[in-house]
């Protein structure tokens, strides 16, 4: 009896057995969706390795612009634009006194 | 034949199913011996980790939202120059030595050519590249440079990723945003309110994939990292680099001086909009090491005299025009000689010319006059104004403030004396600031304080904001006074350094001599003083009030508050001025009428806006206590008259030269209807004034 359980299984005759054809959409449709749980699931890793990857480049991107912008403010302080005047010998000088408003409308 | 066949294919079968068989066992083998037998097992450590996740620490922000101090990534660059094969480089060293020199531009394309070829030459394989840390984009651009761009296995680069704490605009503040060394000992604000700028901790379990990426595991539980606040300051970038910069100047100016600050304060708040302290180092470089003007409490000297003043007119005992005997410039008092700077001394003078000379000895006269039988009465007047009240500030340090009273044992026969003219007490530049502001600001005291509140993505999420010291130190008529004597103090006092017709600026200067050793001159003859100079500007409506003080070291020579501290003062002032535009009145475009200030105004009296605020702060009448009125500037004459409107229950009230809020408000409550055409001041009224109308009576206003 065992033998036969055997003999069925490795020679394959229980896929001809009339329990298996009738079956074999209802096989198909699990196949089917062990496929698309597989397929989720490294979506799903792809997705957070991406994730991962853009926090990575938002991080240096962050650090990029910071880096240029303390650069430009540290630039644009009053010192050092005198300082830049100087250096290239132009003939500006910081204002003594304010703009005056004018007034073009009755508010 | 058919059954040879049959065997054949059997064979092959038979072939086939042992090979599979094999395999299969194989298999099996194999993932037993690495399960049980092999020595380098995979655990559960290897694929999963808990990793914790670092937030990033908050900023310290600017009062208009630029970063003084921001943590940011940044890179450091090592390079191993044994990987890099002789062939290239030799070709490329020239060119690379070019690009770096470009990037860092602190040495010349030949010393970076040298100093890769010496570093290659010992076998350097860790080499620092460049004098800091690099950002993301620099680093983007280094990685393209030649030599470097084939990576770390064959051109060297290596990189190691780094967090730095960044001040963009350098030294700026640097006292007051502080810093955190890596023992958690610091100043300022780093310092102080480091556990809420540092942020949280969170934790995340993490699962290795193929290429070595760790990537969170779904579902497993994670703390999420919690950055920390940005704190918004008080001060104003281009406020703080002008009192940085002017004061800088002003010490570089003698070797004598040993340090120095300059506060500046927004006169309506209190908010420190720039604080600057200079410290001299032993190499004779200046340094924000020590913070004066939190921290340094002294003798304060003759701008004391401000307070002394309020507290002689308020008790009663002097007015503006008291005379007083200044004499020939020497006064004996409780056994100290008492001086004043002007040789042969000022003679007789009024009180508000005392005060604008400075005379230490018409003030000690005037102050033992009026409290010489009971000096507690002045010296609980100083408490009452909360000259010495402790501010609690926002960062720590605060220097202790101290008057003597008579129940101290060192008080003596001349300490009275001493007070009135800035001696027998002690005060840090911040207590003197808060003073002054006080006057500026109609006599309400305000807290001095530096952060304005907590901040998440540029959104409040905690505010702290002005508060209040004293409601009001004096009387409104006091006060008027000694505004009057701190603008005389520039006009034909000794600050006349300060005047400026385009703004006005009051205040008082003031030269103390510092004890050494309980002795205001040592056995040599040398000395040491603090010069400074406080006050506000513009005097007729107070914006920002400050203080310079200089601390000079042991000297022969004369340093006086009014020759050193009040230019200091001055320039800083015109630098804020400059930027003001709307402390001048517009131009006006062809066809508009500029506005006229009303020579009539009605309204109530006492609250904000109407109607005395309208004139000039000296001109200002008394109107306190009072309900209705109109007020008749006298057209020129100077004198304003105050006039009470009466208003009696079922008879029209006058409104005109009201507002229109006034007139509703007082027409609505009395229970008539209004309706009302232009704009501007009531100019009409119908039914006219005095008639008698019952409630609900429908009133039309015409203004004008």
């Amino acid at each position: 009896m065992r033998k036969r359980i055997i003999e069925n299984v490795l020679g394959g005759q229980i896929l001809a057995k009339s329990s298996f054809t009738r079956q074999w959409r209802f096989i198909l449709y699990l196949f089917a969706l062990v496929i698309l749980y597989i397929s989720i699931h490294f979506g799903i890793r792809n997705t957070m390795q991406r994730m991962t990857r853009n926090e990575e480049t938002l991080r240096n991107l962050r650090s990029e612009y910071m880096g240029k912008y303390t650069r430009l403010l540290y630039t644009g302080k009053r010192g050092e634009i005198e300082k830049l005047l100087e250096e290239s010998s132009i003939d500006i000088k910081a204002p003594a006194t304010p703009p005056t408003r004018v007034k073009m409308k009755e508010d | 034949m058919e059954n040879n066949g049959t065997n054949k294919i059997f064979l092959r079968f038979f072939f086939v199913y042992v090979f599979f068989l094999l395999m299969g066992i194989l298999a099996v083998g194999g993932i037993i011996s690495v399960q049980f037998l092999s020595k380098d097992k995979v655990t559960a450590e290897d694929i999963y980790k808990e990793q914790v996740l670092l937030p990033l620490r908050g900023s310290i922000l600017a009062s208009d939202g630029s970063p003084l101090a921001v943590s940011t990534p940044v890179f450091e660059l090592r390079w191993d120059s044994k990987v890099v094969p002789d062939s290239i480089f030799s070709r490329d060293v020239d060119s690379l030595a070019l690009c770096l020199n470009r990037i860092f531009r602190d040495k010349s394309k030949s010393a970076w050519r040298s100093e890769l070829v010496s570093a290659r030459r010992s076998g350097n394989r860790y080499k620092l590249i460049g004098s800091r840390k690099v950002d993301f984009g620099e680093l983007e651009e280094i990685r393209s440079f030649p030599i470097f761009r084939l990576g770390q296995f064959t051109g060297g680069l290596i990189v190691n990723r780094d967090s730095e704490r960044i001040n963009p605009y350098g030294h700026l503040a640097s006292r007051t945003v502080g810093y955190l060394n890596a023992d958690g000992e610091g100043t300022g604000i780093e310092y102080t309110y480091d556990y809420r700028l540092r942020g949280e901790k969170g934790v995340q379990t993490v699962h290795r994939m193929l290429g070595n990426e760790w990537i969170p595991v779904n579902g497993a539980p994670a703390r999420p990292a919690v950055d920390g606040v940005d704190i918004r300051t008080t001060i104003d970038v281009r406020i703080q680099e002008a009192a940085e910069t002017e004061l800088r100047a002003q010490i570089a100016m003698s070797d004598v001086f040993e340090g120095g600050t300059a506060v500046i304060m927004d006169v309506k708040t209190g908010a420190i909009r720039g604080i600057a302290n200079m410290y001299k180092r032993r190499d004779g470089s200046f340094d924000e090491s020590y913070n004066y003007a939190v921290a340094h409490a002294t003798e304060p000297g003759s701008t004391l005299k401000l307070a002394a003043m309020i507290a002689m007119i308020e008790d009663g005992h002097i007015s503006l025009d008291t005379p007083v005997d200044g004499g020939n410039g020497e006064w004996y008092y409780g056994g100290i000689k008492i001086t004043d700077t002007h040789r042969g001394g000022y003679g007789k003078m009024t009180a508000l010319e005392a005060f604008e000379k400075s005379s230490n000895i018409a003030f000690a006269k005037m102050i033992t006059e009026s409290y010489g039988d009971d000096p507690a009465a002045y010296i609980s007047r100083l408490h009452n104004m909360k000259l010495v009240e402790k501010l609690n500030l926002d960062i720590e340090g605060e220097g202790y403030a101290y008057i003597l009273s008579p129940d101290d044992a060192a008080w003596s026969n001349s300490s009275l004396a001493s007070l009135g003219y800035g001696y027998a007490l002690t005060l840090t530049p911040m207590h003197i600031l808060t003073f002054y502001n006080a006057v500026a600001n109609g006599g309400r005291m305000m807290r001095p304080y530096f952060i304005e509140d907590f901040e998440r993505d540029g959104i409040s999420t905690e505010k702290f904001g002005p508060s209040v010291v004293s409601g009001s130190i004096c009387s409104r008529s006091t006060l008027n006074a000694v505004r009057t004597a701190l603008r005389g103090v520039v006009t034909d006092g000794t600050a006349r350094i300060c005047d400026d017709e385009r703004y006005a600026i009051a205040g008082k200067t003031g030269t103390a001599r510092v004890a050494i050793n309980g002795r205001y001159e040592d056995e040599n003859g040398y000395r040491q003083y603090q010069a400074s100079f406080a006050g506000y500007f513009p005097a007729d409506d107070p914006k920002y009030s400050c203080i310079v003080v200089l601390y000079t070291g042991k000297t022969k020579g004369n340093f006086y508050g009014a020759t050193w501290a009040a230019p200091v003062f001055k320039r800083i002032a015109d630098k804020i001025y400059a930027s003001h535009p709307e402390w001048n009145p517009p131009l006006y475009a062809d066809g508009l009428i500029p506005p006229d200030n009303p020579s009539i105004a009605s309204g109530l009296a006492g609250r904000n806006g109407m109607p005395v605020e309208y004139m000039p702060m000296n001109s200002r009448p008394h109107t306190k206590g009072k309900g209705w009125v109109r007020i008749d500037t006298g057209h020129g004459s100077g004198t304003p008259v105050v006039s009470d409107i009466e208003i009696d229950r079922g008879t029209v009230p006058d409104v005109s030269e009201m507002g229109l809020k006034d007139a509703l408000y007082l027409l609505e409550n009395e229970g008539y209807r209004v309706v009302f055409s232009g704009t501007g001041r009531v100019s009409s009224q119908s039914p006219a004034a005095g008639t008698a109308l019952g409630r609900g009576g429908l009133i039309t206003l015409t203004l004008k």
